[in-house]
């Protein structure tokens, strides 16, 4: 069964119907099917997806590994370089980076986690309905998109963010005022492709009402470009949060935010370039990791591609 | 706003300039001779780290650049405190008294000399002072004032000016019963009683004297500088540049030297770094000791002024609110503070103050009496919580601002430390700038805070301006009759040696039963200066006065 063909799921739903074992049983092989697909298909994508998963059970396990406290500081071993106590070095009130990074990581896949989570679900909400009425709630849902999205998106951020406060949450608000209309986009593109598909036709001759036909027929159909625009957004939500932090508007201090981080270590480049290095790296491969796995996916699911 | 301009430099508004050592001296001299000698109890010092400033025979011209941070909003000295403006305007207009520079005055040396006027005399009883104006000052050569002399009438439609704005300022002439001109050259201040910061305040950077049309209008404050100083202001384009051309009509014959002054704004401290490094700027005022170790290897030949910061880190706490209102818990969280640390660690050097900043000379308490009476003791700190009812600590919030720079948050994330040491949990709060200063901090909308205090350059503004209950800085909740008392009587003391007497003793008490808000630190600040510039001898008081000595050896 192609996976493109979702019609499975509106003959699955019908009475009556008996299907091989094998299929009655898809959902959960299936799943397991794909990862083993992509993994043999997608190695790039695959690494960057391990990576993501080692970077979540870090964030998640911070207290356990980091082997000090992150706001800590170590008056006697002040902005020293990495040695066998502190394996990343001290910053500038003598912190340790090692750990600091380790809780950074949390800050930054919170931020990526709640913006692209928040988005899909506005985008969603927006576009689906944009897409399936059409008409003049189309058109005033799609112009305030475009209002929005005529921003540059580091700008309105910005804008939001040196409005509220410097406070995590007003970041996220802001990510997510921009992230948004991209989902909306997306999803009312594909909505419009939908609607004109012969199940629709059928589902709405059997009497189903919109919001039913929205979800049941309309979302699933979406879970593969969604999926590349989350992990693309979840980079971008991890440097937006990076650099309205480093700019002084995003994660206040003494959180260890790896914008703010080095934001404070730019002043100490020449003489403890490991204050810049490290938060650096982190911020880097993981921007990176999210992306690849954006690309990967989106290879993936193209259906052009042998897969 | 002025956010970015605020950043190192902690006033919040308002500036003063107060002269300390020789003003009274000079006062006392003045009355019975009228003239003024400027006389100095100092070593003559030239500040720490300096080479290559040779008497040489200056050599006229040239070009001095400035890159600033930021630009004031507008030019109108009595409307605008911010250091901007006045290191602008000082350049174009003259005051009544002014601060000496030179080699032989150190950067926080308030000595008094005349500038508009060339001597004056105070009465015996304190309450009228006598300027006499010098006959050869001119306004400059620009409409509408086209080069007339500078008169008496002029002085006098300034200072109706500065009493009838909104502002602080205008408190510096509240003791003025009237004001009167006998001829051209001669200005009478009556008083309603002694004022003993009187003449520092007309030495003030308020009180750059504006020629008769500015004060009725004939041309915009807000945008254009006429004056009677070594500069004329040729063009100001806000937050780009300003232009300064010589004065050639400036009554110190030979001075400026230099042709042309030129204030740039370049916002980003990397690029004014570079900029100087390329020796494209001669002044790009304070940074860090890092950076200026980055900067000598690579321009060796630099001097470095360091110089005492005219005021000091504040940590204030809000006395209206429990547990702050508590003297003990006030203590406790004094104690609890690392001082030598944090200067050390933040600052690089510096150290504990006073009430009355060191920056004013001995108007401060010595330094052993500051450390004696300010100990870094935790064990003694819980103790002092315990028997104030809150043996486990509290919780509590340390408000601060990000437009004084990293190290001010440095400094608030050091005392958040040091206080969960002793069982305070302070979380710090991030304000932005205009509602730090004019919400938060003002309105008592914090539990404790940590920032810069403005330049105050007079005892009284110490003092007075941050402990009497009725004074409009007292942003602390300060209320204590004694106190008052003792704030309203030093004021009246004309004699220099009485009235200091009378500071340290309110200093002192001020550090056993008020501790708020607490004079954390004072640290020393450095500037770069490129080689070729000579005789350049800056000056805690706002205005770029020194600029009119200055010349290149290029």
């Amino acid at each position: 069964m192609k996976r493109k063909d979702v019609n499975g799921v509106a003959e699955l739903s019908q009475p009556g119907l008996q299907l091989p074992a094998a299929q009655r049983a898809a959902p959960r092989s299936l799943f397991w099917d794909e990862c083993k697909r992509f993994v043999r298909t997608q190695p790039t994508g695959a690494l960057s997806l391990l990576f993501i998963l080692l970077m979540t059970v870090t964030a998640l396990l911070s207290p356990v590994l980091a082997p000090y406290e992150p706001d800590a500081q170590y008056r006697e071993s002040i902005m020293v370089g990495p040695n066998a106590d502190f394996w990343m070095g001290t910053d500038d009130l003598g912190r340790d980076v090692f750990s600091r990074i380790l809780y950074g990581a949390r800050i930054s896949l919170y931020v990526g986690l709640v913006t692209v989570v928040l988005s899909v679900i506005f985008g969603t909400l927006l576009g689906v309905v944009s897409g399936y009425f059409g008409g003049i709630v189309d058109m005033v849902i799609q112009r305030v998109m475009d209002g929005i999205m005529a921003i540059p998106a580091l700008i309105l951020a910005l804008f939001i963010a040196a409005l509220l406060g410097p406070d995590t949450k007003h970041v996220i608000l802001a990510l997510v005022v921009v992230e948004t209309p991209r989902f909306a986009r997306i999803v009312r593109g594909e909505m419009l492709k939908i609607r004109e598909t012969t199940y629709v036709e059928a589902a709405k001759a059997m009497g189903a009402r919109a919001w039913r036909i929205m979800l049941r027929h309309g979302v699933p159909n979406m879970v593969a470009p969604l999926t590349v625009l989350a992990s693309l957004a979840f980079g971008g939500a991890i440097i937006a949060e990076a650099s309205l932090s480093f700019l002084g508007i995003g994660t206040p201090p003494p959180n260890p935010s790896w914008g703010l981080m080095l934001s404070g270590a730019t002043r100490y480049m020449e003489n403890a370039p490991w204050l810049v290095v490290f938060p650096g790296l982190a911020l880097s491969l993981s921007v990176l990791a999210f992306n690849l796995l954006g690309d990967a996916l989106r290879d993936y699911f193209d259906p052009r591609l042998p897969s | 706003m002025n956010a970015v301009g605020s950043r190192m430099f902690g006033r919040g508004g308002r500036m003063r300039l107060l002269h300390v050592m020789m003003v009274l001296l000079v006062a006392i001299l003045a009355a019975c001779s009228g003239t003024s000698q400027p006389v100095d109890n100092k070593d003559a010092v030239g500040k720490e780290g300096e080479k290559g400033q040779q008497e040489g025979q200056p050599k006229p011209g040239g070009v001095y650049t400035i890159l600033s941070p930021a630009d004031p909003d507008m030019l109108d000295p009595h409307k605008q405190s911010s250091i901007y403006t006045h290191n602008i305007v000082g350049l174009v207009y003259s005051k009544l008294l002014t601060y000496k520079t030179g080699p032989d005055v150190d950067y926080s040396d308030y000595v008094l000399t005349g500038d508009l006027a060339e001597d004056w005399e105070v009465s015996e009883d304190g309450k009228v002072y006598t300027f006499h104006l010098r006959k050869d000052a001119k306004w400059q050569n620009v409409p509408p004032v086209n080069g007339r002399p500078v008169v008496a009438e002029d002085v006098i439609a300034t200072m109706e000016r500065i009493r009838s704005l909104p502002g602080h300022q205008a408190y510096m002439l509240e003791k003025v019963e009237k004001m009167e001109a006998p001829d051209d050259h001669t200005v009478v201040f009556t008083l309603k009683e002694p004022f003993a910061p009187f003449l520092n305040y007309m030495a003030n950077h308020y009180m750059w004297i504006l020629p008769k049309e500015g004060v009725e209008g004939k041309f915009d404050l807000a945008t254009k500088a006429i004056g009677s100083g070594p500069f004329i202001l040729e063009k100001w384009e806000d937050n780009v540049e300003a232009i300064l051309k010589r004065n050639p009509d400036y009554y110190e014959k030979g001075k400026p030297y230099l042709d042309e002054v030129r204030i740039m704004v370049v916002p980003d401290q990397g690029a004014r770094i570079a900029a100087f490094r390329a020796g494209q700027a001669e002044s790009i005022g304070i940074i860090s000791p890092r950076e200026v170790e980055n900067l000598r290897k690579s321009n060796p030949d630099i001097n470095v002024s360091k110089v005492l910061f005219p005021t000091y880190v504040i940590v204030y706490m809000n006395m209206t609110k429990p547990p702050f209102d508590d003297l003990r818990v006030r203590k406790a969280i004094s104690m609890a503070i690392d001082r030598k640390g944090l200067t050390k660690q933040i600052f690089g050097d510096g150290e504990v103050s006073s009430p009355v900043n060191p920056s004013l000379a001995d108007w401060g308490l010595p330094l052993e009496e500051r450390e004696a009476l300010q100990p870094y003791d935790p064990e003694k700190a819980k103790a002092l919580l315990k028997e104030a009812g809150y043996p486990n600590g509290f919780s509590t919030k340390i408000m601060v601002t990000n437009a004084y720079g990293e190290q001010v948050i440095q400094a608030a994330q050091w005392i958040a430390e040091d206080l969960k040491k002793v069982g305070i949990n302070a979380e710090i709060e991030v304000v932005e700038y205009a509602t730090y200063f004019s919400k938060r901090w003002p309105g008592l909308q914090y539990d404790i805070g940590v920032g810069f205090q403005s330049f105050y350059q007079e005892p009284d503004e110490w003092l007075r301006g941050q402990l009497h209950s009725k004074s409009p800085r007292n942003w602390f909740g300060v209320k204590i009759p004694e106190l008052d008392k003792m704030l309203d009587e030093q004021r009246l003391i004309m004699d220099e040696e009485q009235r200091k007497k009378k500071v340290h003793e309110i200093q002192r008490y001020v550090l056993e039963n008020v501790i708020n808000p607490i004079p954390l630190i004072t640290h020393y600040v450095e500037t770069p200066h490129q080689p070729w510039v000579r005789d350049h001898h800056p000056h805690a008081s706002y205005g770029n006065t020194h600029l009119k000595d200055v010349w290149l050896d290029k």
